[in-house]
C-alpha cells in the first residue's frame, strides 16, 4: 500500500511550475511504473504527487524538417508502434520492444525512463548514441541540452522546477543503429547490461549501459571501429580498452563487473551484425 | 487395474477462471482488524528496548503487541526454539518484533513507522559453513533447554541442531579397494517458493477461550495442534479452516504466520484479526527453501562399480530449526541417489543460520542431494572414460537391490531402469538444428524420492449417501492447484462404481468436522487420502449390502454390488437399486429396513519405524517413486544465454488417476525447479538483510522462457501395491533431477563443470573461459 | 485527501470517494468487493492484478484508483459474460490450464485484451501479450496450448 499524499493533476503547464516551486518535496508522476513501485517500498510518501498526464505540450511524436521530436509523455507502446521511429530510428524500436512487458509499456513513458536516469535504462544508451537533445521547459521558458549534459549521474538530471518536454533527434544524416541487451529471463526483466550503436557516414557512436554511472562511451573504441576489416584482434583490443576504463560496482545484484565488461563487447558484435558489418562468424 | 472415470474438467476450474474462487485475502469481516508487523532490520541482534509511546497516539490503533507481552508461548513443532515474537534477540532480518492492530491499514502503517526499537547488532552468520566453525557465535545459546518431540542429535555448544547419521557397510574398506575416488563439493543456495498467493490468516477468539482461524494453509490440523500447544490448551479449543490455496509447494505446510496471528488476536477477543503477507514478507518473513552444501566422496572401480560413498550435507537452515529437521533426514536417506551402494556413510546436518527459517519445499532435500549425486556420476564417467549411461545402469537400483536404508527394492516399487532408458533414448533421437555462435548440450539425471513422514501419518475420509442416491464425500488434503479434490472424486466414483455426477466432494476443510489429515505434503495425498476414500467406499458398500440383504432376505455374502444396483449372485433377477437402500429401505407401509449409509475410512501406512540413530537405517519409507529426466539446451557462446529446447521426464507413476492433471504436476515441478537451476537464489547483504525480496530481482521462469520448448512426459504404470487402484505419489518428483540435468547438459555443451547453483547466464559465460574443474 | 470520481466498472455506473493513495486494485477488492482481481506482488511484476482500463490491459496495483475518473474499467467479473470468455474457458478446460487459479484471472484479461486487438494473433503477438504474466504452478505449457487453441 502507499502512504497518503496530496495529489494534483494540473490542466496547464504553468500550474506545474508553481506547484514545484511551492512544494519542494513534491514528485512528478507520469505513467507511475517507476514512481509507484518506489513509493510502495517507502516508509513515507512525498507530501504531494503532481500528475502531468494532462499536459498536451509533452505529447506526440512529430517530424519537423530533419528532426524527430518525441514528447516526454510518449508511452513505450507508442514508440514501439510508430512507423516514423521504426523507419528512421530502429534502435529505439528495439529498445521499446524489450522494455518491461505489454501492460507496463502502455503506461510507462520515455520521459519517465530518461529522468529516472538509471545507468541501464532501456532508453539510455540508444538516446546517447543518437546524440539526442532534450528540451526542458520551466517558468522561464525552454532550454535545450545535449542528453549527456542533461542526464549527468545515477538518478540525476538537470531539472530545476522544470519538466522534460521532449527528446529531439537529428535525422539529417542516414542513421544505421542497433540496440541489444542481456536480461536474466526472457519475460519481464530489466537490462542487466546493454549496448547501443549508431553509425552515421563512417562515424561510430557506441554506448554501454550499467558499466558506469551514466551511459558510457569510449572514443578510442569508436575510432577502432572505423578500421576495417574487423578481425578477432579488433574486439580483443576493444575489450582491453573497456576493461581498463570502466569499473562497474561490485555490489550490483544483477551482474558482476567481469560479466558486464565482456558483455558490452559481445553486444557490440550483435549490434554490428544488425547493421551488416560482421557476419555470424565468432572469429571475426 | 480398474478404469478410473475421467472428468471433463477440474471441479474448481469454473470458479477459478471466473474469479469467484475465494482465497484467504478475499475473506473479510465487519470490524476486522489488520495486523501489520514491524520486523527486525538486523540478521542477528540483541533487542535493548522497544518504545511504542508515540505509535500508540495514532488515531484508530486498537493495540500494539511486542515480545514483552509474551507469557510462555513457544512454537514447538519438533524443537521448542521459536517464540511468535522476538523477545531478547532477533535471529534473522525480517523477524517480527512488534505488531500493530487497527481497522484502517494506513493508520496502522503510520503507527508502525513510529515504533522505536534499539538494537545491539551481533555477528551474523549466513551460511552453514560459517556457522559450524569452532569460534562462531551461537545463534541459540541454550539449545540444551529446548523441549524436543524427538531426538534431533543436536551438538551442544554449536549451531548444529540436527544431525542425521547413516552408516551402511564399511566405507573405509571400500575406499581402500577403490581404483578412483572423486571428491567434490556442491552448493545449492536458498530459494523462495514464490507461491503466487502469499501467506495469510484471520483469527478470532471468543470469551470461552476458543479460537477460529481461516488460513492459507496446507495443514489445518497441524496448525491447530501447533497453536493449541503454544497456548497450552486442547486442540478442540481451536478450529482451523482452509479453502483454496493459491499455491503451497510446502511453504504453507508447517506454520509461518499462524501462531503470531493467533497470539495477537488473543488480545482483542471477539474481533477478527487478519494478517496477510506482502510479497516482500512472503520472501523474507515466511519460510524459505533449500540451502545446502553437499560434500561428496565417491569410490569406484575402473569399470565403474560404485564401491562406497561418504557424504556430508550441511543445511543453512535459518534461524529456527523445527521446519527443517526432516529435510535433513530426507537428504540423508537419499543422498546416494537411486543406486545400490553397499558402503555408505552420510552425515546430514541442520545448522542454524541468521536467515529466515527454511521449510518444506517441493522435493524436500532430494533436489539438493541429486544436484550433487547426478553431477558427480556424470563427472566420474568422464574421468573414467566410461559412457555415463552405462555407469548409471551398472549401479542402478533394481528388484533385489538393497537401498541405503536397508530396504529391499521390489518390482512393485517401479521401473527405474525403464524410465532411464526411455529418457536416454529420447535424448538420443533429438536432432538439433544448429545455429551459428551457439553450442548445444544434452543432460540426463536419474531420480528417486520417498516421503519422509511420521510413522503415524494418517489420512481419512467420510462418506454419506443422501436420500436421492447421491454421495457427499470429504477427505483429508487441501486443494492448492494439484487437483486433489478432483482426483478424490474420480477415485470415489471408481470405488463406488457410480457416475461422477452422483458424487460431491467437499473442497474445503474445517478441523472441527473434516476428516483428519496429516500435512498435505510429501506427494502422499492422492495415495493416502485415496486409500481412505476406498476404505470408506468399501465400508459403505458393505453397509449397502447389509441393508439389501435385509430387504431381499438373503445372505449378505451372496450379494454383489454393481454400483447402481445390488444383485443376488444365485439369481441375478433378484436385485435392488442402490438408491433404494442407501438411506434405509422405505417400504410402502412406511416401515424402514436398515440404516442410512454413512461411513468413515482411514489409511495409515503400516510397518514404518524410526531409523536407527546410529545407522540411520530402518523401514522409514512407505513407498518410492523412480524416474529420469533430461534437458537439451542451446547456449550462446558470446553471452552464456541459455535457451531450453527440450525438457522431459519419465516417471513410474503407478496408476495415473487423471492424465492431464498428472502431466500438469510433472511439468509444473520441472519448470519450478528450472528456476532454481538457472536463476533463483536468495541474496543477502553483508548485514544479513535479504536484497532480492521481490520479483524485480528474484527471477522465476516466465512464459517466454518456455514458449518454444518441447516438453515430454512419459508415465510408466507399474501398480503401487499400497496406492488406490495402484497410484503412486508424483507431485514433487518433477523437481528432483532438473538441476543436475541442466548441469550435465552444460558440461556436455561446453566441457565445463559448475558446482554451484544457479547456472546463470553469467556463470556459464565466465566459466567458459576457464580451464578445468574451477568454478566462479 | 481524497477525490470524488465517476467511473463505469463492468458496465455499471459508480460515484465514489477515493483516497488519493488508494490503488485501483485496492478500490476493486476492498471497496467494491470485486475480489476476482488478485494481488500477487504489488509492484507490477506478476500480472495477477491485470484489468482493462479503457480497453487496455493495465496492472491495477500500480494505477491509482482515482485515475479511473471518467474512464471505464473491466475486471474478470465483467469479462465472464462475454463470448470471448467462453472461448477462453473452453480452451483452458481442454488444455487443463488452471491449477491453483491465482494467476488465472490475470491471464484471462491479457488473453481477452489480445483477442480484442486481433482475432488471429501470431506467435509473437501471443508471446508479447503473455510475456509479463507469472505462474508458478503450470509451467506455462498448458496456458500456451490453450491460447494457441483459441487462435487456431
Amino acid at each position: 500500500m502507499f502512504s497518503p499524499f496530496e495529489y494534483k493533476r494540473p490542466q496547464n503547464i504553468e500550474e506545474v511550475f508553481d506547484l514545484l516551486i511551492e512544494n519542494q518535496e513534491a514528485q512528478i508522476v507520469a505513467g507511475g511504473t517507476d514512481l509507484l513501485v518506489k513509493l510502495r517500498e517507502a516508509a513515507k510518501s512525498p507530501e504531494m504527487l503532481i500528475d502531468i498526464k494532462e499536459l498536451s505540450e509533452l505529447k506526440g511524436i512529430e517530424k519537423n524538417n530533419n528532426q524527430i521530436k518525441i514528447g516526454a509523455l510518449t508511452s513505450i507502446t507508442e514508440i514501439k508502434e510508430s512507423s516514423l521511429i521504426k523507419d528512421n530510428l530502429y534502435l529505439l524500436y528495439q529498445a521499446a520492444a524489450q522494455f518491461g512487458c505489454y501492460e507496463i509499456r502502455n503506461r510507462a513513458t520515455i520521459g519517465g525512463n530518461v529522468v529516472h536516469a538509471s545507468p541501464g535504462a532501456e532508453f539510455g544508451v540508444p538516446l546517447f548514441a543518437l546524440e539526442a537533445e532534450v528540451e526542458v521547459i520551466g517558468k522561464e521558458g525552454i532550454t535545450k541540452y545535449p542528453i549527456e549534459e542533461f542526464w549527468y549521474d545515477v538518478g540525476r538530471v538537470k531539472l530545476d522546477n522544470e519538466l522534460l518536454k521532449s527528446i529531439n533527434i537529428d535525422i539529417s544524416q542516414e542513421i544505421k543503429g542497433s540496440y541489444h541487451r542481456i536480461s536474466r529471463v526472457e519475460g519481464m526483466d530489466l537490462a542487466v547490461v546493454n549496448t547501443a550503436l549508431v553509425k552515421k557516414d563512417n562515424e561510430y557512436r557506441t554506448f554501454y549501459g550499467t558499466v558506469a554511472r551514466t551511459p558510457y562511451r569510449n572514443i578510442k573504441v569508436d575510432n577502432i571501429l572505423k578500421d576495417k576489416p574487423f578481425r578477432k584482434e579488433t574486439f580483443e583490443e576493444i575489450q582491453k580498452i573497456i576493461n581498463e576504463n570502466v569499473s562497474p560496482r561490485a555490489s550490483s545484484l544483477r551482474a558482476s563487473p567481469a560479466y558486464k565488461k565482456e558483455m558490452v563487447v559481445s553486444l557490440l558484435k550483435r549490434c554490428l551484425r544488425d547493421i551488416g558489418e560482421i557476419g555470424d562468424d565468432l572469429d571475426v | 487395474m480398474a478404469d478410473i472415470p475421467q472428468v471433463e474438467k477440474r471441479i474448481d476450474l469454473d470458479k477459478k477462471i471466473s474469479g469467484e474462487a475465494q482465497f484467504i485475502d478475499d475473506i473479510s469481516f465487519p470490524g476486522m482488524l489488520h495486523a501489520l508487523v514491524l520486523r527486525s532490520p538486523h540478521a542477528h541482534a540483541k533487542i535493548l528496548d522497544i518504545d511504542i509511546k508515540e505509535a500508540k497516539k495514532i488515531n484508530g490503533i486498537e493495540k500494539i503487541i511486542t515480545g514483552k507481552d509474551l507469557d510462555e508461548e513457544i512454537i514447538n513443532i519438533d524443537i521448542g526454539d521459536h517464540r511468535p515474537l522476538a523477545v531478547d534477540k532477533v535471529r534473522f532480518a525480517g523477524e517480527p518484533v512488534a505488531v500493530v492492530l487497527a481497522e484502517d491499514k494506513w493508520q496502522a502503517k503510520k503507527a508502525l513507522n513510529l515504533i522505536e526499537v534499539e538494537y545491539e547488532p551481533l555477528e551474523a552468520l549466513l551460511k552453514a559453513s560459517e556457522a559450524v566453525k569452532e569460534d562462531s557465535p551461537l545463534i541459540h545459546e541454550n539449545q540444551k533447554e529446548y523441549d524436543r518431540h524427538l531426538d534431533t542429535n543436536y551438538h551442544e555448544n554449536s549451531n548444529i541442531f540436527r544431525h542425521y547419521k547413516l552408516r551402511k557397510g564399511n566405507v573405509d574398506e571400500a575406499f581402500k579397494k577403490a581404483d578412483y575416488i572423486l571428491e567434490n563439493t556442491f552448493d545449492y543456495p536458498q530459494r523462495s517458493h514464490t507461491q503466487m498467493e502469499t501467506h495469510g490468516a484471520i483469527a478470532k477468539w471468543t470469551s470461552d477461550n476458543e479460537m477460529v482461524m481461516y488460513a492459507s494453509t496446507q495443514s489445518p490440523f497441524f496448525v491447530r495442534s501447533a497453536i493449541a500447544d503454544m497456548f497450552g490448551i486442547n486442540d478442540t479449543n481451536i478450529t482451523v479452516k482452509a479453502g483454496y490455496l493459491g499455491g503451497g509447494f510446502g511453504g504453507k505446510s508447517d506454520v509461518s504466520l499462524e501462531p503470531l496471528t493467533a497470539f495477537v488476536a488473543s488480545f482483542v477477543p471477539n474481533r477478527y484479526v487478519k494478517m496477510k503477507f506482502s510479497r516482500e514478507e512472503a520472501f523474507n518473513a515466511s519460510l524459505i527453501a533449500r540451502g545446502a552444501e553437499v560434500n561428496l566422496k565417491t569410490a569406484v572401480t575402473n569399470e565403474g562399480e560404485i564401491l562406497g560413498e561418504k557424504v556430508k550435507v550441511y543445511f543453512s537452515s535459518g534461524a529456527y530449526g523445527s521446519t527443517s529437521v526432516h529435510i535433513v533426514t530426507a537428504a540423508g536417506h537419499n543422498s546416494s541417489g537411486p543406486y545400490e551402494i553397499d558402503n555408505i556413510q552420510v552425515d546430514s546436518y541442520g545448522v542454524y543460520t541468521n536467515t529466515p527459517p527454511v521449510g518444506a519445499f517441493r522435493g524436500y532435500g532430494h533436489p539438493e542431494v541429486h544436484w550433487a549425486k547426478e553431477r558427480q556420476i556424470h563427472i566420474i564417467a568422464e574421468k573414467l572414460g566410461i559412457d555415463e549411461h552405462e555407469l548409471r545402469l551398472k549401479n542402478m537400483l533394481r528388484p533385489g537391490s538393497i537401498n541405503a536404508l536397508g530396504q529391499e527394492i521390489e518390482e512393485e516399487n517401479g521401473d527405474l531402469i525403464g524410465c532411464y532408458k526411455k529418457i536416454k533414448e529420447r535424448l538420443n533421437e533429438i536432432e538439433i538444428d544448429k545455429k551459428p555462435n551457439k553450442v548445444y548440450g544434452k543432460g540426463i539425471a536419474a531420480i528417486m524420492k520417498s516421503p519422509v513422514m511420521p510413522t503415524n501419518s494418517a489420512a481419512s475420509a467420510t462418506l454419506r449417501f443422501n436420500e436421492e442416491g447421491t454421495v457427499d464425500i470429504a477427505s483429508s488434503g487441501i486443494e492448492m492447484g494439484q487437483g486433489t479434490k478432483t482426483a478424490m472424486k474420480q477415485i470415489a466414483a471408481a470405488a463406488l462404481k457410480l457416475p461422477l455426477d452422483k458424487i460431491n466432494i467437499k473442497e474445503d476443510s474445517s478441523t472441527d468436522i473434516s476428516p483428519y489429515g496429516w500435512q498435505t505434503i510429501g506427494s502422499t495425498t492422492t495415495w493416502k487420502a485415496g486409500r481412505a476414500i476406498v476404505d470408506a467406499a468399501e465400508k459403505a458398500i458393505d453397509k449397502l449390502k447389509e441393508n439389501a440383504a435385509l430387504v431381499l432376505n438373503v445372505k449378505k455374502d451372496k450379494l454383489k454390488y454393481q454400483g447402481k444396483k445390488i444383485v443376488y449372485t444365485e439369481d441375478e433377477s433378484v436385485t435392488i437399486k442402490t438408491s433404494e437402500v442407501c438411506f434405509g429401505y422405505l417400504a410402502e407401509n412406511g416401515l424402514v429396513t436398515g440404516e442410512p449409509v454413512q461411513t468413515y475410512g482411514t489409511y495409515m501406512p503400516q510397518g514404518l519405524t524410526y531409523t536407527d540413530p546410529e545407522t540411520g537405517q530402518g523401514n522409514a519409507a512407505a513407498e518410492w517413486t523412480f524416474g529420469a529426466q533430461g534437458v537439451v539446451v542451446e547456449i550462446d557462446k558470446e553471452t552464456g544465454e541459455l535457451k531450453l529446447l527440450n525438457m522431459m521426464m519419465a516417471i513410474d507413476a503407478g496408476k495415473v488417476i487423471n492424465p492431464k492433471m498428472a502431466r500438469g504436476q510433472i511439468i509444473g515441478g520441472m519448470v519450478q525447479e528450472m528456476g532454481g537451476a538457472l536463476n533463483e537464489e536468495l541474496v543477502y547483504g553483508k548485514n544479513g538483510e535479504m536484497r532480492n525480496n521481490s520479483f524485480t530481482d528474484y527471477k522465476i521462469p516466465t512464459p517466454l522462457d518456455l514458449y518454444d520448448t518441447k516438453l515430454d512426459v512419459y508415465f510408466f504404470e507399474t501398480p503401487e501395491p499400497i496406492g488406490p487402484f495402484g497410484a503412486r505419489g508424483i507431485a514433487e518428483h518433477g523437481t528432483v533431477g532438473i538441476a543436475p540435468a541442466f548441469g550435465n547438459a552444460i558440461s556436455d555443451a561446453l566441457d565445463i563443470e559448475i558446482f554451484d547453483l544457479p547456472l546463470t547466464r553469467e556463470k556459464i559465460y565466465l566459466n567458459m573461459s576457464k580451464e578445468g574443474d574451477q568454478d566462479v | 485527501m481524497s477525490k470524488k470520481i465517476n467511473t463505469i466498472i463492468n458496465g455499471k455506473d459508480y460515484e465514489l470517494e477515493v483516497p488519493y493513495q488508494m490503488s485501483l486494485l485496492e478500490l476493486l477488492r476492498e471497496k467494491l468487493n470485486l475480489i476476482g482481481t488478485k494481488e500477487g506482488c504489488g509492484n507490477g511484476e506478476c500480472g495477477a492484478c491485470t484489468v482493462l482500463l479503457d480497453n487496455e490491459p493495465v496492472r491495477s496495483c500500480i494505477v491509482l484508483a482515482h485515475e479511473i475518473d471518467g474512464k471505464e474499467v473491466i475486471t474478470i467479473e465483467g469479462v465472464k459474460n462475454t463470448g470471448e470468455f467462453q472461448m477462453i474457458k473452453d480452451a483452458f478446460i481442454a488444455e487443463d490450464a488452471v491449477q491453483c487459479g491465482f494467476c488465472t484471472p490475470g491471464f484471462v484479461m491479457a488473453v481477452k485484451a489480445l483477442l480484442d486487438r486481433t482475432k488471429n494473433p501470431t506467435d509473437n503477438e501471443i508471446k508479447e501479450a503473455l510475456g509479463g504474466h507469472l505462474c508458478r504452478c503450470t509451467g506455462y505449457e498448458s496456458i500456451h496450448k490453450a491460447v494457441k487453441r483459441i487462435v487456431r
